[in-house]
Protein backbone atom coordinates (compact mmCIF):
# COMPACT_ATOMS: atom_id res chain seq x y z
CA UNK A 1 0.00 0.00 0.00
CA UNK A 2 2.58 2.82 0.97
CA UNK A 3 6.38 2.01 -0.07
CA UNK A 4 9.59 3.62 -0.05
CA UNK A 5 12.48 2.92 -1.91
CA UNK A 6 15.91 4.32 -1.08
CA UNK A 7 14.49 7.68 0.57
CA UNK A 8 16.56 10.29 1.40
CA UNK A 9 15.46 13.36 3.17
CA UNK A 10 17.55 16.43 4.70
CA UNK A 11 16.89 19.38 6.62
CA UNK A 12 18.70 22.43 5.42
CA UNK A 13 22.38 20.45 5.33
CA UNK A 14 21.39 17.70 7.44
CA UNK A 15 20.95 14.45 6.18
CA UNK A 16 18.02 13.54 8.39
CA UNK A 17 17.09 10.53 6.69
CA UNK A 18 19.41 8.10 4.50
CA UNK A 19 18.10 5.42 2.03
CA UNK A 20 14.82 4.41 4.20
CA UNK A 21 13.16 0.95 2.64
CA UNK A 22 9.81 0.44 4.15
CA UNK A 23 6.62 -1.30 3.00
CA UNK A 24 3.51 -1.05 4.64
CA UNK A 25 0.83 -3.62 3.48
CA UNK A 26 -3.01 -3.25 3.09
CA UNK A 27 -4.42 -4.17 6.88
CA UNK A 28 -1.52 -3.89 8.51
CA UNK A 29 -0.07 -2.54 11.25
CA UNK A 30 3.41 -1.19 10.85
CA UNK A 31 5.46 0.08 13.79
CA UNK A 32 8.31 2.06 13.78
CA UNK A 33 10.32 2.39 16.92
CA UNK A 34 13.79 4.63 17.91
CA UNK A 35 15.04 6.91 19.90
CA UNK A 36 14.28 10.75 20.33
CA UNK A 37 15.83 11.99 17.67
CA UNK A 38 16.17 8.98 15.68
CA UNK A 39 14.50 10.75 12.58
CA UNK A 40 10.91 9.02 13.57
CA UNK A 41 8.97 11.90 13.23
CA UNK A 42 10.82 12.82 9.72
CA UNK A 43 10.09 9.70 8.39
CA UNK A 44 6.54 10.48 8.58
CA UNK A 45 6.62 13.98 7.44
CA UNK A 46 8.52 13.14 4.11
CA UNK A 47 6.15 10.97 3.37
CA UNK A 48 3.40 13.70 3.90
CA UNK A 49 5.73 15.98 1.32
CA UNK A 50 7.06 18.15 4.34
CA UNK A 51 10.29 18.23 4.06
CA UNK A 52 10.21 16.50 0.28
CA UNK A 53 12.22 13.50 -0.23
CA UNK A 54 15.60 14.72 -1.85
CA UNK A 55 16.06 11.03 -3.35
CA UNK A 56 14.41 7.73 -3.65
CA UNK A 57 10.88 7.09 -4.41
CA UNK A 58 7.18 7.08 -2.26
CA UNK A 59 4.60 4.97 -3.71
CA UNK A 60 0.90 4.94 -2.17
CA UNK A 61 -1.44 1.91 -3.92
CA UNK A 62 1.73 1.83 -6.59
CA UNK A 63 1.35 5.93 -7.99
CA UNK A 64 4.87 7.96 -6.66
CA UNK A 65 3.81 10.59 -4.95
CA UNK A 66 7.00 12.27 -3.21
CA UNK A 67 6.71 15.23 -6.17
CA UNK A 68 3.19 16.07 -5.14
CA UNK A 69 2.30 18.84 -2.53
CA UNK A 70 1.58 18.04 0.66
CA UNK A 71 -2.11 19.15 0.38
CA UNK A 72 -2.46 16.88 -2.65
CA UNK A 73 -0.65 13.65 -1.17
CA UNK A 74 -3.52 14.08 2.34
CA UNK A 75 -6.22 14.70 0.00
CA UNK A 76 -5.67 10.71 -1.30
CA UNK A 77 -7.24 8.66 1.40
CA UNK A 78 -4.25 8.89 3.83
CA UNK A 79 -4.66 10.92 7.17
CA UNK A 80 -2.09 11.57 9.53
CA UNK A 81 -2.30 12.35 14.22
CA UNK A 82 0.97 13.92 14.20
CA UNK A 83 3.23 14.68 16.55
CA UNK A 84 1.57 17.05 19.96
CA UNK A 85 -1.82 16.21 18.06
CA UNK A 86 -1.64 19.89 16.59
CA UNK A 87 -5.55 20.16 17.29
CA UNK A 88 -7.27 23.37 16.52
CA UNK A 89 -7.23 24.57 20.35
CA UNK A 90 -9.44 27.53 19.61
CA UNK A 91 -12.38 25.46 17.48
CA UNK A 92 -14.67 23.50 18.74
CA UNK A 93 -14.31 19.96 19.14
CA UNK A 94 -17.07 19.82 16.25
CA UNK A 95 -15.64 22.49 14.29
CA UNK A 96 -12.03 20.69 14.26
CA UNK A 97 -14.16 17.30 13.34
CA UNK A 98 -15.66 18.74 10.43
CA UNK A 99 -12.00 20.00 9.76
CA UNK A 100 -10.62 16.40 8.99
CA UNK A 101 -13.59 15.53 6.81
CA UNK A 102 -13.08 19.30 4.77
CA UNK A 103 -13.44 17.21 1.46
CA UNK A 104 -16.27 15.30 2.08
CA UNK A 105 -18.86 15.69 -0.73
CA UNK A 106 -21.53 13.52 0.23
CA UNK A 107 -23.71 14.50 3.21
CA UNK A 108 -25.20 11.79 5.23
CA UNK A 109 -21.64 9.33 4.02
CA UNK A 110 -20.14 12.96 6.40
CA UNK A 111 -22.74 12.15 8.97
CA UNK A 112 -22.30 8.83 9.35
CA UNK A 113 -18.23 9.04 9.69
CA UNK A 114 -19.15 11.86 12.24
CA UNK A 115 -21.61 9.28 14.03
CA UNK A 116 -18.46 6.55 14.08
CA UNK A 117 -16.04 9.08 15.34
CA UNK A 118 -18.29 9.96 17.98
CA UNK A 119 -19.04 5.80 18.99
CA UNK A 120 -15.31 5.48 18.98
CA UNK A 121 -14.66 8.55 21.42
CA UNK A 122 -18.42 9.18 23.64
CA UNK A 123 -15.65 11.74 24.99
CA UNK A 124 -15.98 13.73 22.22
CA UNK A 125 -19.54 13.94 21.96
CA UNK A 126 -20.27 15.25 25.43
CA UNK A 127 -17.45 17.88 24.46
CA UNK A 128 -19.05 18.87 20.95
CA UNK A 129 -19.43 22.18 21.20
CA UNK A 130 -16.38 22.75 24.17
CA UNK A 131 -13.12 24.54 23.02
CA UNK A 132 -10.78 21.98 22.20
CA UNK A 133 -8.02 23.57 23.64
CA UNK A 134 -9.97 23.30 26.91
CA UNK A 135 -10.06 19.35 27.22
CA UNK A 136 -7.25 17.52 28.34
CA UNK A 137 -4.33 15.71 27.41
CA UNK A 138 -6.02 12.36 26.33
CA UNK A 139 -9.64 14.06 25.37
CA UNK A 140 -7.03 15.94 22.97
CA UNK A 141 -5.78 13.27 21.30
CA UNK A 142 -8.87 11.40 20.76
CA UNK A 143 -9.61 14.54 18.86
CA UNK A 144 -6.83 14.34 16.65
CA UNK A 145 -7.46 10.69 15.94
CA UNK A 146 -11.39 11.64 15.47
CA UNK A 147 -10.50 14.62 12.98
CA UNK A 148 -7.84 12.31 10.83
CA UNK A 149 -10.37 9.11 10.87
CA UNK A 150 -13.40 12.39 9.25
CA UNK A 151 -11.45 12.09 5.72
CA UNK A 152 -12.16 8.50 5.77
CA UNK A 153 -8.37 7.50 5.41
CA UNK A 154 -7.07 3.66 4.31
CA UNK A 155 -4.15 4.52 5.68
CA UNK A 156 -3.37 6.02 9.15
CA UNK A 157 -0.46 7.94 10.45
CA UNK A 158 0.14 8.13 14.43
CA UNK A 159 3.24 10.18 15.19
CA UNK A 160 3.94 8.91 19.28
CA UNK A 161 -0.12 8.86 20.17
CA UNK A 162 1.12 7.91 23.97
CA UNK A 163 2.80 10.77 24.85
CA UNK A 164 2.57 12.33 27.42
CA UNK A 165 -0.62 10.66 27.91
CA UNK A 166 -1.75 8.34 31.37
CA UNK A 167 -1.06 4.65 31.53
CA UNK A 168 -4.97 3.88 31.62
CA UNK A 169 -5.11 6.68 28.63
CA UNK A 170 -2.48 4.59 26.82
CA UNK A 171 -4.32 1.72 26.64
CA UNK A 172 -7.41 3.07 25.54
CA UNK A 173 -5.66 4.48 22.57
CA UNK A 174 -4.33 1.23 21.77
CA UNK A 175 -7.11 -0.52 22.14
CA UNK A 176 -8.87 2.43 19.47
CA UNK A 177 -5.84 1.42 17.28
CA UNK A 178 -6.46 -2.79 17.63
CA UNK A 179 -9.93 -1.67 16.44
CA UNK A 180 -9.23 0.55 13.83
CA UNK A 181 -7.74 -2.02 12.10
CA UNK A 182 -10.89 -4.54 11.89
CA UNK A 183 -12.32 -1.66 10.21
CA UNK A 184 -9.98 -2.47 7.58
CA UNK A 185 -7.89 0.75 8.07
CA UNK A 186 -3.87 0.48 7.85
CA UNK A 187 -2.08 1.94 10.42
CA UNK A 188 1.93 2.99 10.33
CA UNK A 189 2.73 3.88 13.85
CA UNK A 190 5.69 5.89 15.36
CA UNK A 191 6.42 5.03 18.89
CA UNK A 192 8.68 5.46 21.56
CA UNK A 193 6.54 3.37 23.75
CA UNK A 194 8.32 0.19 21.82
CA UNK A 195 6.96 -2.32 24.00
CA UNK A 196 2.84 -1.60 23.46
CA UNK A 197 3.92 -0.27 20.08
CA UNK A 198 5.69 -3.83 18.86
CA UNK A 199 2.69 -6.14 20.70
CA UNK A 200 0.53 -4.34 18.73
CA UNK A 201 2.43 -4.43 15.28
CA UNK A 202 2.51 -7.34 12.54
CA UNK A 203 5.80 -5.86 11.45
CA UNK A 204 7.74 -3.38 13.08
CA UNK A 205 10.85 -1.41 12.21
CA UNK A 206 13.72 0.21 14.36
CA UNK A 207 15.38 3.78 12.88
CA UNK A 208 18.50 4.43 14.13
CA UNK A 209 20.11 7.97 13.72
CA UNK A 210 18.15 8.47 10.32
CA UNK A 211 18.75 4.44 9.36
CA UNK A 212 16.44 1.42 9.51
CA UNK A 213 18.71 -1.11 11.49
CA UNK A 214 15.77 -3.75 11.44
CA UNK A 215 12.82 -5.27 10.09
CA UNK A 216 11.46 -8.07 11.52
CA UNK A 217 7.23 -9.18 12.91
CA UNK A 218 6.16 -7.48 16.07
CA UNK A 219 6.82 -10.56 17.83
CA UNK A 220 10.32 -11.30 16.89
CA UNK A 221 11.87 -7.52 17.48
CA UNK A 222 9.60 -7.91 21.25
CA UNK A 223 12.59 -10.65 21.92
CA UNK A 224 15.23 -9.72 19.63
CA UNK A 225 18.30 -8.89 22.36
CA UNK A 226 19.80 -6.21 20.72
CA UNK A 227 16.03 -4.21 21.02
CA UNK A 228 14.99 -5.23 24.10
CA UNK A 229 18.90 -3.80 25.52
CA UNK A 230 17.98 -0.60 23.67
CA UNK A 231 14.70 0.35 23.62
CA UNK A 232 12.98 -2.49 25.96
CA UNK A 233 15.10 -1.02 29.55
CA UNK A 234 16.64 -4.54 29.16
CA UNK B 1 -29.12 69.09 28.72
CA UNK B 2 -26.47 70.76 29.11
CA UNK B 3 -24.31 72.42 26.46
CA UNK B 4 -20.63 70.34 27.15
CA UNK B 5 -22.64 67.35 27.27
CA UNK B 6 -24.03 68.02 23.52
CA UNK B 7 -20.57 69.02 22.74
CA UNK B 8 -19.01 65.12 23.85
CA UNK B 9 -21.67 63.63 22.04
CA UNK B 10 -20.83 65.39 18.93
CA UNK B 11 -16.83 64.62 19.42
CA UNK B 12 -18.31 60.66 20.00
CA UNK B 13 -20.17 60.29 17.13
CA UNK B 14 -17.18 62.16 14.50
CA UNK B 15 -14.73 59.56 16.60
CA UNK B 16 -17.03 56.39 15.91
CA UNK B 17 -17.38 58.11 12.15
CA UNK B 18 -13.90 57.62 11.59
CA UNK B 19 -12.93 55.16 14.03
CA UNK B 20 -15.39 52.42 12.11
CA UNK B 21 -13.96 53.15 8.82
CA UNK B 22 -9.90 52.60 10.62
CA UNK B 23 -11.82 49.42 11.92
CA UNK B 24 -12.70 48.54 8.34
CA UNK B 25 -9.41 48.55 6.59
CA UNK B 26 -7.41 47.41 10.19
CA UNK B 27 -9.19 44.00 9.50
CA UNK B 28 -7.19 43.31 6.54
CA UNK B 29 -3.88 44.09 8.52
CA UNK B 30 -5.06 41.45 11.07
CA UNK B 31 -6.49 38.43 9.45
CA UNK B 32 -3.63 38.30 7.51
CA UNK B 33 -1.08 38.91 10.02
CA UNK B 34 -3.43 36.48 11.64
CA UNK B 35 -2.24 33.59 8.97
CA UNK B 36 1.01 33.85 7.53
CA UNK B 37 2.39 36.55 10.41
CA UNK B 38 3.32 39.41 8.22
CA UNK B 39 2.55 42.99 8.19
CA UNK B 40 0.91 43.43 4.50
CA UNK B 41 2.13 47.07 4.14
CA UNK B 42 0.76 47.91 1.09
CA UNK B 43 -2.71 48.02 2.36
CA UNK B 44 -3.38 51.52 3.23
CA UNK B 45 -2.67 51.32 -0.62
CA UNK B 46 -5.47 48.77 -1.58
CA UNK B 47 -8.07 51.29 0.38
CA UNK B 48 -6.80 54.36 -1.89
CA UNK B 49 -7.20 51.95 -4.81
CA UNK B 50 -11.19 51.26 -3.67
CA UNK B 51 -11.77 55.55 -3.41
CA UNK B 52 -10.70 55.83 -6.53
CA UNK B 53 -12.44 52.68 -8.37
CA UNK B 54 -15.45 54.42 -7.04
CA UNK B 55 -14.96 58.07 -8.67
CA UNK B 56 -13.92 55.81 -11.89
CA UNK B 57 -17.04 54.24 -11.34
CA UNK B 58 -19.36 57.14 -10.29
CA UNK B 59 -17.72 59.18 -13.01
CA UNK B 60 -18.46 57.19 -15.53
CA UNK B 61 -22.05 56.55 -14.18
CA UNK B 62 -22.63 60.13 -14.45
CA UNK B 63 -21.16 60.88 -18.02
CA UNK B 64 -24.03 58.18 -19.21
CA UNK B 65 -26.57 60.61 -16.99
CA UNK B 66 -27.34 58.01 -14.49
CA UNK B 67 -28.18 59.87 -11.91
CA UNK B 68 -30.31 57.48 -9.29
CA UNK B 69 -28.53 57.40 -6.09
CA UNK B 70 -29.23 53.84 -5.09
CA UNK B 71 -27.95 52.48 -8.39
CA UNK B 72 -25.16 54.62 -7.87
CA UNK B 73 -24.28 53.11 -4.66
CA UNK B 74 -24.77 49.80 -5.55
CA UNK B 75 -22.60 50.04 -8.51
CA UNK B 76 -19.69 51.58 -6.38
CA UNK B 77 -19.90 49.50 -3.93
CA UNK B 78 -19.99 46.44 -5.83
CA UNK B 79 -17.21 47.32 -8.63
CA UNK B 80 -15.04 49.11 -6.19
CA UNK B 81 -15.27 46.31 -3.90
CA UNK B 82 -14.40 43.75 -7.17
CA UNK B 83 -11.74 46.05 -8.73
CA UNK B 84 -10.06 46.36 -5.27
CA UNK B 85 -9.95 42.57 -4.32
CA UNK B 86 -8.91 41.80 -7.64
CA UNK B 87 -5.51 44.02 -6.61
CA UNK B 88 -5.72 42.51 -3.12
CA UNK B 89 -4.99 39.21 -4.56
CA UNK B 90 -2.52 40.26 -7.77
CA UNK B 91 -0.75 42.15 -5.00
CA UNK B 92 -0.38 38.56 -3.14
CA UNK B 93 0.46 36.49 -5.60
CA UNK B 94 2.86 39.02 -6.88
CA UNK B 95 4.90 40.26 -4.24
CA UNK B 96 4.80 38.12 -1.16
CA UNK B 97 3.88 34.22 -2.43
CA UNK B 98 7.29 33.87 -4.22
CA UNK B 99 9.17 34.81 -0.95
CA UNK B 100 6.96 32.89 1.36
CA UNK B 101 8.91 30.05 3.44
CA UNK B 102 12.27 32.31 3.69
CA UNK B 103 13.46 35.42 6.19
CA UNK B 104 10.24 36.49 7.68
CA UNK B 105 11.78 40.16 6.49
CA UNK B 106 11.91 39.94 2.88
CA UNK B 107 8.10 39.70 2.25
CA UNK B 108 7.85 42.84 4.97
CA UNK B 109 10.40 44.73 2.70
CA UNK B 110 8.40 43.62 -0.49
CA UNK B 111 5.46 44.98 0.92
CA UNK B 112 6.84 48.41 1.38
CA UNK B 113 7.87 48.44 -2.18
CA UNK B 114 4.62 47.28 -3.48
CA UNK B 115 3.45 50.14 -1.35
CA UNK B 116 5.59 52.71 -2.94
CA UNK B 117 4.90 50.96 -6.52
CA UNK B 118 1.49 51.58 -5.94
CA UNK B 119 0.75 54.92 -4.85
CA UNK B 120 3.08 56.33 -7.83
CA UNK B 121 1.45 53.74 -10.32
CA UNK B 122 -1.68 55.93 -9.12
CA UNK B 123 0.17 59.16 -9.32
CA UNK B 124 1.02 58.84 -12.43
CA UNK B 125 -1.86 57.15 -13.86
CA UNK B 126 -3.98 60.23 -12.21
CA UNK B 127 -2.21 62.77 -11.72
CA UNK B 128 -1.19 63.66 -8.07
CA UNK B 129 -3.66 66.25 -7.50
CA UNK B 130 -6.89 66.13 -5.71
CA UNK B 131 -10.10 64.81 -7.09
CA UNK B 132 -13.03 65.64 -6.17
CA UNK B 133 -15.27 62.85 -5.19
CA UNK B 134 -18.87 63.51 -5.72
CA UNK B 135 -20.70 63.71 -2.71
CA UNK B 136 -23.91 61.93 -3.39
CA UNK B 137 -25.28 61.92 -0.01
CA UNK B 138 -25.97 65.53 1.40
CA UNK B 139 -28.06 66.67 4.56
CA UNK B 140 -28.10 65.39 8.31
CA UNK B 141 -29.98 66.33 11.34
CA UNK B 142 -29.29 68.98 13.70
CA UNK B 143 -30.15 67.96 17.41
CA UNK B 144 -30.03 70.67 20.01
CA UNK B 145 -31.07 74.11 21.06
CA UNK B 146 -32.16 76.83 19.30
CA UNK B 147 -29.48 79.36 20.90
CA UNK B 148 -26.60 76.83 21.72
CA UNK B 149 -24.41 73.89 20.57
CA UNK B 150 -25.85 71.45 18.16
CA UNK B 151 -25.37 68.73 17.45
CA UNK B 152 -24.82 67.68 13.73
CA UNK B 153 -25.37 63.72 12.19
CA UNK B 154 -24.93 64.28 8.25
CA UNK B 155 -26.68 61.53 6.38
CA UNK B 156 -23.18 60.51 5.33
CA UNK B 157 -22.57 59.61 8.81
CA UNK B 158 -25.35 57.02 9.21
CA UNK B 159 -24.62 55.30 5.73
CA UNK B 160 -21.28 55.24 7.46
CA UNK B 161 -22.33 53.51 10.42
CA UNK B 162 -24.61 51.27 8.67
CA UNK B 163 -22.66 49.88 5.60
CA UNK B 164 -19.91 49.20 8.66
CA UNK B 165 -22.18 47.04 10.45
CA UNK B 166 -23.56 45.15 7.42
CA UNK B 167 -19.54 44.30 6.26
CA UNK B 168 -18.68 43.24 10.26
CA UNK B 169 -21.95 41.04 10.46
CA UNK B 170 -21.15 39.73 6.90
CA UNK B 171 -17.59 39.20 8.18
CA UNK B 172 -18.43 37.88 11.15
CA UNK B 173 -20.79 35.58 9.57
CA UNK B 174 -18.77 34.16 6.95
CA UNK B 175 -15.58 33.82 9.37
CA UNK B 176 -17.86 31.91 12.15
CA UNK B 177 -20.19 29.67 10.06
CA UNK B 178 -19.00 29.01 6.63
CA UNK B 179 -16.55 26.26 5.43
CA UNK B 180 -13.89 28.51 4.44
CA UNK B 181 -14.44 30.38 7.39
CA UNK B 182 -13.69 27.92 9.69
CA UNK B 183 -10.54 26.81 7.28
CA UNK B 184 -9.55 30.59 7.40
CA UNK B 185 -9.92 30.08 11.29
CA UNK B 186 -7.74 27.29 11.46
CA UNK B 187 -4.90 28.26 9.24
CA UNK B 188 -4.41 31.06 11.46
CA UNK B 189 -4.14 28.68 14.64
CA UNK B 190 -1.88 25.86 12.48
CA UNK B 191 -1.31 26.58 9.30
CA UNK B 192 0.99 23.34 9.00
CA UNK B 193 -1.57 21.58 10.19
CA UNK B 194 -4.34 22.62 7.77
CA UNK B 195 -2.06 21.39 4.99
CA UNK B 196 -1.63 18.09 6.45
CA UNK B 197 -5.67 18.17 6.66
CA UNK B 198 -5.14 18.23 2.47
CA UNK B 199 -6.74 21.90 2.74
CA UNK B 200 -4.77 23.95 -0.24
CA UNK B 201 -3.16 26.74 2.23
CA UNK B 202 -2.11 29.22 -0.69
CA UNK B 203 -6.03 29.62 -1.64
CA UNK B 204 -7.03 30.34 2.16
CA UNK B 205 -4.10 32.99 2.15
CA UNK B 206 -5.66 34.36 -1.05
CA UNK B 207 -9.47 34.37 0.30
CA UNK B 208 -8.13 36.54 3.22
CA UNK B 209 -6.02 38.75 1.11
CA UNK B 210 -9.62 39.22 -0.89
CA UNK B 211 -11.62 39.73 1.89
CA UNK B 212 -9.39 42.41 3.88
CA UNK B 213 -9.33 44.16 0.31
CA UNK B 214 -12.90 43.73 -0.37
CA UNK B 215 -13.46 45.70 3.45
CA UNK B 216 -10.52 48.27 2.36
CA UNK B 217 -12.48 49.15 -0.68
CA UNK B 218 -15.90 49.70 1.42
CA UNK B 219 -14.23 52.05 3.56
CA UNK B 220 -12.42 53.25 0.40
CA UNK B 221 -15.83 54.63 -0.76
CA UNK B 222 -17.49 55.68 2.19
CA UNK B 223 -14.02 58.32 3.67
CA UNK B 224 -14.36 59.63 -0.32
CA UNK B 225 -17.93 60.58 0.15
CA UNK B 226 -17.61 61.84 3.53
CA UNK B 227 -14.42 63.62 3.01
CA UNK B 228 -15.06 64.33 -0.92
CA UNK B 229 -11.51 64.59 -1.67
CA UNK B 230 -9.22 61.57 -2.72
CA UNK B 231 -5.22 61.59 -3.78
CA UNK B 232 -3.01 59.37 -4.49
CA UNK B 233 -1.06 59.52 -0.94
CA UNK B 234 -4.03 59.31 1.39
CA UNK B 235 -3.20 55.14 1.67
CA UNK B 236 -0.31 56.02 3.26
CA UNK B 237 -1.68 57.77 6.66
CA UNK B 238 -5.08 55.45 6.99
CA UNK B 239 -2.98 52.98 6.87
CA UNK B 240 -1.31 53.88 9.60
CA UNK B 241 -3.68 54.47 11.44
CA UNK B 242 -5.65 50.90 10.53
CA UNK B 243 -2.46 49.94 11.64
CA UNK B 244 -1.89 51.08 14.67
CA UNK B 245 -5.88 50.44 15.54
CA UNK B 246 -4.80 46.81 14.88
CA UNK B 247 -2.21 46.44 17.12
CA UNK B 248 -3.98 48.18 20.01
CA UNK B 249 -6.94 46.12 19.46
CA UNK B 250 -4.53 42.99 19.35
CA UNK B 251 -2.83 41.91 15.78
CA UNK B 252 -4.31 38.77 15.21
CA UNK B 253 -7.88 39.11 16.91
CA UNK B 254 -11.09 40.36 14.40
CA UNK B 255 -12.79 41.75 17.49
CA UNK B 256 -9.27 43.51 18.40
CA UNK B 257 -9.40 45.33 15.08
CA UNK B 258 -13.04 46.48 15.47
CA UNK B 259 -12.84 47.65 18.60
CA UNK B 260 -8.78 49.18 18.18
CA UNK B 261 -10.65 51.11 15.05
CA UNK B 262 -13.22 52.93 17.12
CA UNK B 263 -11.23 53.77 20.25
CA UNK B 264 -8.81 55.45 17.80
CA UNK B 265 -11.31 56.66 15.89
CA UNK B 266 -12.79 58.92 19.58
CA UNK B 267 -9.10 59.23 20.73
CA UNK B 268 -8.71 61.09 17.41
CA UNK B 269 -11.90 63.11 18.19
CA UNK B 270 -11.39 63.79 21.37
CA UNK B 271 -8.28 65.61 20.81
CA UNK B 272 -9.37 67.71 17.95
CA UNK B 273 -12.37 68.39 19.95
CA UNK B 274 -10.58 69.79 22.91
CA UNK B 275 -7.39 70.15 22.55
CA UNK B 276 -6.15 70.62 18.47
CA UNK B 277 -6.49 68.97 15.46
CA UNK B 278 -2.75 69.34 15.11
CA UNK B 279 -2.58 66.89 17.94
CA UNK B 280 -4.31 64.20 16.46
CA UNK B 281 -1.97 61.66 14.86
CA UNK B 282 0.72 62.84 17.79
CA UNK B 283 -1.84 61.07 19.98
CA UNK B 284 -2.35 58.09 17.92
CA UNK B 285 0.98 57.19 17.28
CA UNK B 286 2.14 58.34 20.65
CA UNK B 287 -0.86 55.27 21.68
CA UNK B 288 0.81 52.84 19.14
CA UNK B 289 4.34 53.08 20.95
CA UNK B 290 2.46 52.89 24.41
CA UNK B 291 0.67 49.26 23.06
CA UNK B 292 3.69 48.43 22.07
CA UNK B 293 5.90 49.31 25.12
CA UNK B 294 3.50 48.38 27.79
CA UNK B 295 0.94 45.58 26.26
CA UNK B 296 2.43 44.31 22.86
CA UNK B 297 -0.19 41.73 22.83
CA UNK B 298 -2.99 44.72 22.68
CA UNK B 299 -6.54 44.67 24.14
CA UNK B 300 -8.00 41.54 22.73
CA UNK B 301 -4.93 39.45 21.48
CA UNK B 302 -3.51 36.65 23.14
CA UNK B 303 -0.54 36.03 24.74
CA UNK B 304 2.13 33.71 23.14
CA UNK B 305 1.23 31.11 25.41
CA UNK B 306 1.42 27.71 24.18
CA UNK B 307 -0.74 25.06 26.20
CA UNK B 308 0.83 21.67 26.01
Amino acid sequence: MLELKNVNAHYGQIQALHDVNIQVGEGEIVSLIGANGAGKTTLLMTVCGEPKASSGEILFEGQPIHHQATSTIMRQDIAIVPEGRRIFSRLTVEENLHMGGFFLQDKAEFERLEQEVYDLFPRLLERKLQRAGTMSGGEQQMLAMGRALMSKPRLLFLDEPSLGLAPIIIQQIFDIIETLRSKGITVFLVEQNANQALRLADRGYVLENGRIVLEDSGSNLLTNEAVRKAYLGG
Amino acid sequence: MSEQFYYFLQQILNGVTIGSTYALIAIGYTMVYGIIGMINFAHGEVYMLGSYAAFFVLAGLAMVGIDSLPLLLIAAFSLSIIITSAYGWSIERVAYRPLRGGNRLIPLISAIGMSIFLQNFVRLAQGSRDIAMPSLITGGWTIGPADGFNITLSYMQVVIFVVTFLSMTALTLFISKSRMGRACRACAEDIGMANLLGINTNKVISITFVIGAALAAVAGVLLGMYYGVINPYLGFMAGLKAFTAAVLGGIGSIPGAVLGGLLLGIAEAITAGYFSTEYKDVVSFGLLCFVLLFMPTGILGKPEVEKV
